[in-house]
């Protein structure tokens, strides 16, 4: 199970339903599979009809690093693109996925929509008086985030039903935005459909297990998620 | 009037309730916006065509598919003008799926019995992202049921329903389908004993409410399943017993074929049957489990430290090739190792950059150190002398009534700040520059150009009342030295006049050998 996830990244119920079966069914599986990831920095992920296999943190072995990404978002990315395109996945997990709930309450993310919560979490930053030392505290690069998006243009979203054109590289923040969801559609995170992001069951199955994970550092959604809850107290107070 | 008993049956109509929520806000949404088409019905017509082509033959059915009965629909309703269909689409499914900002309708109510809100999420049709295409969900089949009036069939499971329709409909590998769903049922309700089995061992929050959800679970599966099994098991028996039958309700030539799913289901049914029996045994069965397990657990660590142990040994003593102990190994030997992008990278830390801050001005000399340059020590003594003189002389010119000559200005210097006064290096710079042209300071402070056209030769005035308005920053070090004193001592005279008589040279001390030009002050 353990190969065939690797090579393939999951195992499916009505590909392998022995195997599924066994693995659902008999705990001893269940505790080797995981154990052999484990040591391996992989992490199990099982959600309905599939089991999900993905690099823990820092597994540089079979999982991505900083230069993978890089590349793979290609030209134009460096250091602040990436961390920004890394603060928008960010925003789309603390947008499906409220209060560590289990499963996420919310069927899609309208791209209109999303490129607003974006700005408005980072409108949120510019309040903050010392925002170096908030990226020291949760050790991620808010700084160069914020001043990168504040020094891009905000282009228009181009309803992509009718048109097939779709602003692509790092030229402004709706660029980056769809750059982000192109990316994540590679790796099966989510899809795109009328106009919205919708997330695959291996994203669920894989932020399922981050919030049971105590080396997966969740706060940093939490801060990022509760970013525009402070504005809204603030405009309530107001 | 028993409230519990009676709060408790309100809660359970609520919770019918919730399939219905949807449509309600749909059919509001429609009213409010006055729409040109009236789009619950369409709705209605959508969710039918997903159970009819779509659960009914366990598939998903493509936007376009969609798209096209709504036309249809439209034309049929709307003879007389056009309508967008892709664009009824578009809201249609929209609207159907979420409540138009991605989220699922929340249907909220009191619950008095738990004295808090109840709330429910729920959504009528689903995108399934792996195919591409839509659904209808469990809440909405359950909503399309409910407004049907089968009276008969409503007691029955939302499964009986859809297995009876997939016969009838002569879709028998559907029917096939839901049977084996019907099985995973079973195996789920196993797994879900097993978690809570788990709970039992290691202690959760509500181990008793579990409990009795789980025993609640079994029974009603029982039941389902019970009448389930009669009635498809007659079903099956009248189909199976004359074939030709089979041949009328599929109306197909391949009848073999559906013969041999139909058997295919009955074999399932057994299946299920023995699931159904494994399943009851299995929920018998639980709290002596829960026991055993505990007994043994204790020696668990123990036992299964020696029992890897021991494996190890039997396979060297046996000369196993090295496969057997590397299995777990080996992924890290694959030639090629397959990597992906885990979505636990954005949790990782990073390294924070600290970017230097910008230097927005450019810094002056002194200001690169703390230490004094020449200049300035020198600039700062000029200033204090000067003040000092400036102080001295306009008091004395006041003193002798607003007319004083040099030798009686030095002599007071003399007498009140000491002979060195006499001696200082500032004494000459600052009796020369009370000789400086500063007219076009004047002329600038006064916006008088008269001024410079009737310049008296060797005479310098000073306008106080002019100087003052100056910019502080453009003064000479005399001008300042004579307004700060002129200020210290209150003077009403606003004019100080220097006469200077280069003819007539003056010693300044007795014994020390500098030489100036007389001068007279006047004071008016």
């Amino acid at each position: 199970m353990l190969y065939q996830m690797l090579s393939t990244g999951s195992i499916e119920r009505f590909v392998y339903p022995k195997h599924f079966m066994r693995y659902e069914q008999e705990s001893e599986i269940r505790e080797a599979l995981d154990f052999c990831a484990e040591k391996l920095g992989l992490y199990v992920c099982g959600r309905g009809d599939s089991i999900f296999l993905s690099a823990g943190v820092g597994n540089r072995v079979f999982g991505y690093t900083n230069e993978d990404v890089k590349n793979e978002l290609g030209r134009g990315f460096k250091n602040p693109e990436m961390y920004t395109v890394f603060f928008i996945m960010n925003v789309i997990v603390s947008e499906f996925y409220k209060e560590s709930f289990h499963d996420t309450l919310r069927i899609n993310l309208p791209k209109n929509y999303l490129i607003g919560i974006i700005e408005a979490k980072i409108r949120a930053l510019s309040d903050f008086e010392d925002l170096d030392k908030i990226s020291e505290e949760y050790k991620f690069n808010f700084r160069e985030i914020k001043d990168l998006w504040d020094s891009l243009p905000n282009v228009e979203f181009r309803d992509d039903s009718d048109i097939e054109i779709k602003q692509k590289g790092t030229s402004s923040k709706t660029a980056i935005i769809n750059e982000t969801v192109i990316f994540m559609k590679k790796h099966r995170l989510v899809d795109e459909h009328n106009n919205a992001v919708y997330p695959t069951e291996r994203f669920k199955a894989i932020v399922s297990e981050a919030y049971n994970r105590s080396d997966v550092q969740t706060d940093i959604i939490e801060f990022i998620d509760d970013l525009t809850c402070l504005e809204e107290e603030k405009n309530a107070e107001t | 009037m028993e409230y519990a008993k009676h709060f408790q049956d309100i809660n359970e109509r609520m919770r019918h309730l919730k399939c219905y929520y949807p449509f309600f806000r749909i059919y509001a949404y429609s009213y409010r916006n006055n729409l040109e088409y009236d789009l619950p019905y369409i709705a209605l017509s959508v969710l039918t065509l997903l159970i009819e082509e779509g659960k009914l033959r366990g598939r998903s059915l493509k936007v376009d598919e969609i798209e096209v009965h709504i036309k249809n629909i439209l034309n049929e309703m709307y003879m007389d003008y056009e309508t967008n269909s892709k664009q009824v689409t578009r809201t249609l499914l929209t609207i159907l799926e979420t409540d138009r900002d991605g989220e699922s309708y929340h249907f909220e109510y009191m619950d008095p019995i738990r004295r808090k809100k109840d709330g429910h999420y729920v959504h009528l049709i689903e995108y399934d992202v792996s195919n591409k295409a839509y659904q209808i969900s469990d809440a909405g089949l359950d909503f399309m049921i409910s407004i049907k009036e089968l009276p008969e069939e409503s007691k029955i499971s939302v499964s009986l329903i859809l297995f009876k329709k997939q016969i009838e409909n002569g879709s028998f590998v559907t029917a096939l389908n839901t049977v084996r769903e019907l099985n995973l049922e079973v195996l789920r309700k196993k797994e879900k004993k097993q978690n809570l089995l788990e709970k039992m061992l290691y202690g959760g929050a509500d181990v008793v409410e579990d409990y009795s959800i789980f025993s609640e679970g079994v029974f009603s599966q029982l039941q389902q399943e019970k009448i389930l099994f009669e009635e498809v098991r007659t079903t099956l028996l009248e189909l199976t017993k004359n074939h030709e039958e089979i041949i009328n309700i599929s109306n197909k030539s391949a009848n073999e074929k559906d013969f041999l799913i139909l058997k295919q289901i009955s074999t399932e049914l057994d299946r299920g049957y023995q699931l159904h029996s494994g399943l009851l045994k299995e929920y018998t069965d639980l709290p002596g489990e829960y026991e055993k397990i505990c007994r043994i657990r204790v020696n668990s660590l123990f036992d299964r430290k020696w029992h890897f142990k021991e494996i190890l040994e039997n396979n060297i003593r046996q000369n196993y090739p090295n496969d057997v102990h590397v299995i777990g190994m080996h992924p890290m030997f694959l030639p090629k190792t397959t990597r992906s992008f885990s979505l636990y990278k954005i949790f990782e830390s990073q390294i924070v950059s600290r970017k230097k801050s910008e230097v927005s001005e450019t810094r002056q000399n002194d200001e690169w150190s703390e230490k004094k340059l020449i200049d300035g020590t020198v600039d700062e003594r000029q200033r204090n002398n000067f003040r000092v003189y400036a102080h001295a002389l306009l008091g004395c010119v006041e003193d002798h009534g607003g007319d004083l000559t040099l030798e009686v200005y030095l002599k007071t210097v003399e007498d009140t700040l000491g002979p060195e006064a006499l001696q200082n290096m500032d004494l000459i710079p600052f009796l020369f520059s009370l000789n400086v042209d500063i007219d076009d300071v004047n002329a600038q402070a006064s916006d008088n150009s008269q001024k410079l056209k009737n310049k008296e030769l060797n005479v310098t005035r000073f306008e106080f009342n002019k100087l003052k308005l100056s910019c502080h920053s453009n003064r000479e070090l005399i001008l300042e030295a004579l307004l700060s004193a002129h200020e210290a001592l209150g003077l009403s005279s606003s004019t100080f006049i220097v006469t200077s008589f280069p003819d007539e040279i003056i010693n300044i001390k007795k014994g020390f050998s500098a030489y100036i030009s007389n001068m007279k002050f006047i004071m008016k």
